[in-house]
């Protein structure tokens, strides 16, 4: 089962396979829980999200096209917007983005998970984003994994709109910049 | 329609783009612009990765004991409605992701909720895909010329086109055809416009690189509307 790729076994998922289900399932279940996890904030929405990440994720298995992007990414953008959805319903206290950058976000370390294949990618992202000054590495947070908009981190940054946009606009430009230096394309 | 943006423009809003977390009306504003304009979709397209990206960055957290056992008999249990449901139910939501461009470039004030965000996000993954050449948005050209409407195509599986029209002279019921590069003309349904406007969709049996034209017509009178995809 080791050697069975992403791919393969989100094909299994669709063609209705149930070992291919369970080892897809048992293959990521960490990582969207995870996220959802740090996205709701409490465990019982968290498995209710991860659970129906998996689901959407059998339902649109034929939407996914390997030419845009990893089986990875896939199965975590649909949990990021499963997730969002989820906090938005419960209208619960917004989520700290400073308590997602404690998780180790940004860091020059590596993470635990990172001595796998994708490493070297994830590490460099991770360093890159650790370079960044607190209030853009807050405001790309607020973005890119709780779904505000920059209207919305305004508000609750207490930051003009205008000063927001630059900041999300500056960290992702950076971060680009970083990662194509380190490329070396 | 909308006020065209540049280059610069668009590198503004390719950030937010990326990020899936922008106004309808600026998804709106940078669709045309990104449909001529292979630069920006490079752009958008490596902001997009670096997007995705930042979610692999979330430390893994292991779910509660029986998660697996739990996940595959919701699965098992969602496998009873039939597929084709769902198939439909994507389709449906990449065609409202088009019109939303469209009602937001016609000036409608679009709130921010959970529906539109959903949109943003297959929108998205609509330009995403564009990147590859495989997301169309052509102006109809009416008997005066441009400015008739516009006419969406996206080639997935399955591919679809959604029309939408704003002629002030036109009302009635009008052919839908489709002019491929070999092979008859293929009628693809009727669509109704009303005081000069209306909205249409429709899956596509072929792929869309062999679609020449689609063009709307009423028995007994010449092409009204025609565009090239
Ligand atoms: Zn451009």
């Amino acid at each position: 089962m080791w050697s069975v790729s992403d791919e393969a076994l989100l094909a299994g998922l669709a063609s209705g396979d149930d070992e291919a289900a369970a080892a897809l399932v048992r293959r990521f279940q960490g990582r969207i829980y995870g996220l959802a996890l740090m996205i709701v904030g409490d465990e019982r929405t968290a498995e209710d999200v991860a659970q129906e990440t998996f689901v959407k994720a059998w339902q649109h298995a034929d939407a996914y096209d390997p030419r845009r992007g990893r089986v990875p990414t896939w199965l975590l953008a649909i949990a990021r917007n499963v997730a969002i959805d989820a906090v938005r319903m419960r209208r619960s206290e917004p989520i700290d983005p400073q308590a997602i950058l404690a998780l180790g976000m940004a860091s020059k370390d590596p993470g635990p998970e990172e001595q796998g294949s994708a490493a070297p990618d994830a590490a460099r992202l991770r360093a890159a984003l650790a370079r960044l000054p607190n209030e853009q590495q807050r405001a790309l947070v607020m973005a890119a994994f709780l779904g505000r908009t920059a209207r919305e981190i305004s508000e609750l940054e207490n930051v003009p709109l205008g000063t927001i946009k630059t900041r999300i606009r500056t960290a992702m430009l950076k971060l680009r910049v970083m990662l194509e230096v380190y490329h070396e394309r | 329609m909308s006020d065209e943006i540049g280059c610069r423009d668009f590198a503004e809003l390719a950030p937010e783009l990326a990020l899936g977390t922008t106004t309808g009306e600026e998804r709106a504003l940078s669709v045309e612009h990104l449909a001529g304009c292979a630069r920006c979709r490079q752009l958008l397209d490596e902001l997009s990765g670096l997007a995705d990206d930042l979610l692999l960055l979330v430390p893994p957290h292991e779910p509660p004991i029986g998660f697996e056992t739990r996940v595959l008999e919701r699965i098992h249990e969602s496998r009873q409605s039939p597929s084709r449901r769902h198939t439909l139910r994507r389709v449906a939501a990449l065609m409202a992701a088009a019109l939303l461009l469209v009602v937001a470039t016609a000036g409608v004030v679009l709130r921010a909720t959970s529906a539109d965000r959903d949109l943003g996000s297959s929108y998205r993954r609509t330009l995403a895909v564009a990147n590859g050449g495989y997301f169309a948005a052509k102006p109809l050209y009416g008997r005066a010329g441009k400015g008739g409407g516009h006419i969406f195509g996206y080639q997935g599986s399955p591919s679809w086109i959604f029309v939408v029209v704003s002629e002030p002279a036109l009302s009635g019921r009008f052919k839908v055809h489709l002019e491929m590069n070999v092979g008859p003309r293929v009628v693809l349904g009727t669509m109704l416009i009303e005081h000069g406007q209306g909205s249409w969709g429709s899956v596509v049996p072929v792929d869309l690189h062999d679609i020449e034209e689609i063009t709307l017509s009423r028995p007994g009178t010449p092409e009204v509307l025609e565009a090239h995809l």
